[in-house]
């Protein structure tokens, strides 16, 4: 008992000697160890950070039911944007055809888009639209339609930031949000289970 | 026996710890204000009572945030300013800088201003005082940090070298005792307008003595 007080006793000196020779060796203070010289001397500030991060939404098909009436086939791909280096981006998306069995889905798709800003984000949309608070605003598509074909996504650009001086925008964090559009006629439209591919990617650079 | 080791073995570690603490305090590479600055900005107007002193010692300023995230953040520029100086002495604090500007972009010219003081521990002194709200003279106690009346709300950063401005004044004396006086300039960073990159730009604070 005696003896392993006196070896927990020796672990504790070795402790504090192993603290203090840190402490003796040390060079740098904790207190203000970066920073900029008060005497009107250049300072350097950098800020980091910034650079083009997508982050993928899940794609979601509607509708997911047939009630004998015409319906609207949408397919709607959300993508939240952080980008503050200012070098812009595009966002580009193609699919193949729904298809089950003999029966396909339609083909030729409308685009629509829509950004929003995230919380605490005063954002600037691809066009420039600077919208307030976390609206969703319309944005104009470079493509208003979409053809679904082959057997790999064949890339769009749906849509590019807008030059902003020497930089783009889309600057800070948003969602963007591209949603396909088709009718499905009631006479032509078959219960079953469709499968096809959708990509979307966004992509540094205007 | 077993009580001698017990004995050694406390007195050895007292001794270590008091050593410690010693050498944390007494390490001249942790700032402690302790030193008059060369940094000293007398003016021609610099005027001392007989037995009146001032000193001031000039701290490391630092800018914040130091990375972009998406989101809204605030530029802060710290400038803390040590003086010692006993009662009766005119002097006044002056801050100026020049914009935060890289190759393309620069960041917002017009900082609002936030002015504080904090008692040092001070042999001669047991507290502290300076122009607290309303510009009255309040005293402190050691270890306080409290809100110093600032002259100036907002600060514009402009040409290629600082155009100090007055930041705090005490004309009438009333600062008293070994204090830190910290400015904080502040402004807003827009995401859709704050790039990253590297930004250069030049703070000057002085001290002044005189009205």
């Amino acid at each position: 008992m005696l003896f392993t007080r006196w070896k927990w006793s020796l672990v504790g000196l070795l402790l504090s000697s192993v603290l203090m020779l840190l402490l003796m060796l040390s060079t740098a203070g904790p207190a203000f160890a970066t920073g900029c010289a008060e005497d009107g001397s250049t300072c350097t500030y950098t800020l980091t950070g910034g650079a083009l991060a997508p982050t993928y939404g899940s794609v979601t098909l509607a509708p997911g039911a047939l009630n004998g009436q015409d319906q609207t086939l949408t397919i709607t791909m959300p993508v939240a944007i952080i980008d503050q280096d200012g070098n812009g981006w595009n966002i580009q998306a193609g699919l193949t055809p729904f298809i089950s069995g003999g029966n396909t889905l339609p083909t030729v798709l409308n685009v629509s888009m829509t950004g929003a800003c995230a919380s605490g984000s005063s954002c600037s949309l691809p066009d420039g639209t600077a919208p307030s608070g976390t609206s969703a605003v319309s944005l104009t598509p470079g493509a208003s339609t979409l053809t679904a074909a082959g057997s790999t996504p064949t890339l769009s650009v749906l849509i590019s930031t807008a030059a902003n001086g020497s930089a783009y925008y889309g600057m800070g964090s948003m969602t963007i949000t591209t949603t396909l559009t088709a009718s499905l006629l009631a006479r032509n439209t078959y219960a079953g289970t469709y499968s096809g591919k959708i990509e979307l990617s966004v992509i540094s650079g205007p | 026996m077993a009580f001698n080791r017990w004995t050694l073995s406390y007195i050895v570690y007292f001794v270590l710890v008091i050593g410690g603490l010693l050498l944390l305090i007494l390490n001249p590479a942790i700032p402690t204000f302790a030193a008059s600055s060369s940094l000293y900005s007398g003016s021609t107007s610099h005027r001392l009572n007989h037995a009146d002193s001032l000193s001031t010692t000039y701290g490391t300023a630092t800018i914040s945030p130091t990375s972009l995230n998406g989101l809204n953040q605030t530029l802060s520029i710290t400038i803390p300013l040590q003086v010692v100086i006993t009662s009766g002495t005119d002097w006044h604090m002056q801050i100026g800088l020049t914009p935060l500007a890289s190759a393309n972009y620069t960041l917002p010219t017009s900082l609002n201003v936030g002015l504080t003081g904090y008692c040092n521990a001070y042999n001669d002194h047991p507290y502290c005082g300076w122009h607290s709200y309303n510009n009255s003279c309040y005293l402190f106690g050691t270890h306080f940090t409290y809100y110093a009346n600032r002259s100036i709300n907002s600060i514009v950063a402009l040409g290629s070298t600082p155009t100090p401005v007055t930041v705090y004044d005490d004309s009438t004396g009333c600062t008293t005792g070994n204090i830190t006086f910290t400015t904080s300039l502040t402004a807003s960073l827009l995401a859709r307008n704050t790039y990253s990159g590297t930004y250069t730009n030049k703070i000057q604070a002085s001290v002044i003595a005189g009205p």
